[in-house]
């Protein structure tokens, strides 16, 4: 594999590309930096204390309820003081007094809206299967659709009163469509001159005449890039969580993934730093994708330039429309019942580049209904991305090498 | 060890580049002659397995070397005719890899040995890149030669070499014939003329010679003629004929012309060479041999 690597990377474009592709991750770099939110410490101790005092969450809400109202009282009636005298938390009292209000607000999302958002889910699934079921024909792929959402969103979420950062913005700067362009052209360059290197040296004829098994080879050229590529997005996604957590203050990734506001109706039972895993793995997948797409154009096609400009095509075409439609059905005008936002999520179930923008299969209830059973809409996804992988790396493993005719 | 080709044909859309070789080879030196186009590269692609035949197959020792894959690869050494490598690499990483690849002994030592046979010890670490014409083609060699192959396939080996390289290039076959077979492909004849045990006449995708090159020379021993003229007649006839050649010789010019019949009254025979040979059967633009013994 040592050889391998080298063929990869000891070449002066390479080393340029790899060098701007390290200066267009620092610009997003400083970009965050210069939109970085200051960790509130007064805030932290304050929840950390009050957390301290208690793990019921009704005492929790009683406690800072009380808390901050009795200020808000108080603040009204010697505002002179509040502002003039030292806080426990803050500079002054006037400062301790937001820090309670924003606490009971935060402590009222987590344990009094969130469940209550959670049982009217349930109550309007519940409705719906009632409705449904008094029908004359009853329409049982709605019913088991209603029945899947009770199933799931009738879990108990662990909520607790802790910060968990801007994650929304986190993902923002350092996961965002023209990174992945970037980095999409990156990994196509590298698996063409990857599998088009013998061919422009000339040194093809001697390297396929050898015993060394063609298999053999193409495995570790293909293991080789796949090595590269993971390399990268782990350390791109190194860089996420540590630059989040230092400039959006995203920590407590054990916390769940409903705590952050996007994510509020996510059905999964999952946590923050086990979305991060999932994000990266589905990046890793697309990925391989890639690699294993562009690795058969480029045995095919034998030509660096054809091979480059099909698998750009293929990849960043689909990418940008999932994008226009993404944008647009984001855009005010547009609503989750629109005719658009439905293309985008039916491109989203079918395309693998879905799995770079894997946030909008986690914010809602995405189950598809495939011949009566229902599976995520990112499992659809998910399988189809394997199929193709599993097929062109077929195709390149048995075109690898081949005698021409 | 015997490699025989059966019913060889290889068709690309409308040309035909070989059709119906059948020879078999035994241990020694083959030298394949023919001009360009002529299908020589074809037929070595295809005993290196890097183009398929339209018919036919090859067998060693009775074996089909389709079947036998990874066997017969093993005792193949191979140089193409443009052989090329990365230019990143140095040329000990070149040989480096290129052992690991024919699952040859890739010790150092072995390496080490391989470039200082074909002088290339002193520039292992400079990188292929900014080897000269002459060192890539001796690095190719080292690398055909690694796996110390029983079969050896040259296509154009001295192509783009200078004289000197091509002398020592040469010596280093003559050197490692010994129980192999090498198959060299050229069209510069004085390459393989003192080295070549068989000659093979490829034209036209079809062999029209195959046999020792002593026998080969010998039959064109009447053919070759001399004749001793003015330089202004040499010219006009060589601009003109296509089956000679003129030799200065002080103020007399040697004409030496292979033709059937004896070509002027004067003229007279000569002993034959290999290039006579290919002379006689391929003129210039490897055209069909003619009679030319008109003045």
């Amino acid at each position: 594999m040592k050889f391998e690597i080298k063929k990869l990377f000891a070449s002066k474009l390479i080393i340029i590309c790899l060098v701007l592709l390290f200066g267009f991750f620092v610009f997003f770099v400083v970009n965050a930096y210069k939109s970085r939110e200051e960790v509130s410490e007064p805030y932290e101790k304050l929840i950390s204390d009050i957390s301290d005092v208690s793990d019921d969450s009704n005492s929790v809400l009683a406690l800072l309820k009380e808390k901050s109202e009795q200020m808000t009282t108080d603040y009204y009636l010697n505002s002179e003081m509040y502002h003039s005298t030292k806080g426990e938390y803050g500079s002054t009292l006037a400062d301790d007094m937001f820090l309670y209000r924003k606490a009971y607000n935060d402590a009222k999302k987590y344990f009094k809206t969130f469940p209550q958002n959670r049982i009217r889910l349930i109550n309007d699934a519940m409705l719906t299967i009632i409705e449904e079921e008094s029908k004359e024909n009853p329409d049982k792929s709605i019913i088991a659709l209603n029945q899947k959402a009770v199933d799931k969103y009738n879990r108990q979420i662990k909520m607790e009163l802790k910060s968990t950062g801007d994650l929304f913005n986190t993902l923002y700067f350092f996961d965002n469509t023209y990174w992945d362009y970037a980095l999409i052209a990156f990994i196509i360059m590298l698996t063409v001159r990857m599998f088009t290197l013998d061919y422009s040296t000339g040194a093809y004829q001697i390297v396929f005449s050898t015993p060394g098994g063609k298999k053999k080879l193409f495995l570790k050229q293909y293991f080789t890039l796949i090595a590269s590529a993971v390399t990268i997005i782990a350390l791109v996604s190194l860089c996420q969580i540590i630059f989040g957590y230092l400039f959006f203050g995203v920590n407590n990734l054990s916390l769940p993934l409903q705590m952050v506001e996007y994510f509020e109706f996510c059905p999964f039972t999952i946590s923050i730093g086990e979305y991060y895993l999932i994000k990266f793995l589905c990046k890793t997948l697309f990925f391989i994708l890639v690699i294993t797409l562009t690795a058969a154009l480029s045995i095919i096609f034998r030509k660096t330039m054809g091979a480059m400009s099909i698998s750009l095509v293929v990849f960043v075409l689909p990418l940008m429309i999932i994008t226009h439609y993404f944008m647009y059905t984001t855009g005010d005008n547009v609503n989750t019942i629109s005719e658009q936002y439905r293309i985008y999520k039916a491109l989203q179930a079918i395309t693998p580049q879905g799995l770079l923008n894997l946030k909008t299969y986690f914010n809602a209830f995405d189950y598809l209904n495939i011949l009566g059973v229902f599976i995520p809409r990112i499992t659809c996804c998910i399988t189809i991305t394997v199929i193709v992988i599993i097929l062109f790396f077929t195709i390149g493993l048995r075109r690898f090498a081949k005698p021409k005719r | 060890m015997k490699l025989k080709f059966e019913n060889i044909s290889k068709r690309y859309k409308t040309k035909k580049a070989l059709n119906n070789i059948n020879i078999e080879l035994e241990e020694g030196i083959y030298a394949f002659l023919g001009p360009n186009g002529a299908g020589k590269s074809t037929l070595m692609n295809i005993l290196a397995g890097i183009i398929k035949p339209s018919t036919g197959s090859i067998y060693l020792d009775g074996q089909n070397t389709v079947s036998m894959d990874k066997d017969f690869r093993k005792v193949l050494g191979y140089l193409p005719q443009s052989p090329g490598f990365y230019p990143n690499f140095t040329g000990y990483e070149i040989m480096k890899y290129f052992s690991v690849l024919k699952e040859a002994d890739h010790s150092e030592k072995k390496i080490n040995e391989m470039l200082e046979f074909v002088n290339l010890y002193d520039d292992r670490k400079k990188k292929y890149g900014a080897y000269s014409g002459g060192m890539k083609r001796r690095l190719g060699i080292a690398v055909a030669l690694i796996n110390d192959p029983q079969i050896l396939i040259l296509d154009e080996p001295t192509a783009g070499l200078d004289p000197k390289e091509r002398i020592r290039f040469r010596n280093i076959i003559s050197r490692i014939s010994r129980n192999k077979i090498i198959i060299y492909a050229t069209h510069i004849v004085s390459d393989v003329e003192s080295i070549a045990d068989k000659v093979i006449l490829l034209k036209s995708g079809e062999i029209i010679e195959f046999g020792d090159t002593d026998k080969v020379i010998k039959n064109v021993e009447n053919k070759i003629w001399l004749y001793d003229t003015d330089v202004d007649t040499a010219e006009k006839y060589t601009l003109e004929h296509s089956n000679a050649v003129a030799v200065k010789s002080g103020d007399i010019v040697k004409l030496r012309i292979v033709s059937e019949t004896k070509p002027f009254e004067g003229a007279y025979n000569t002993d034959s060479t290999l290039e006579d040979v290919y002379m006689y059967y391929f003129n210039e633009s490897g055209q069909e041999k003619e009679n030319d013994s008109l003045v």
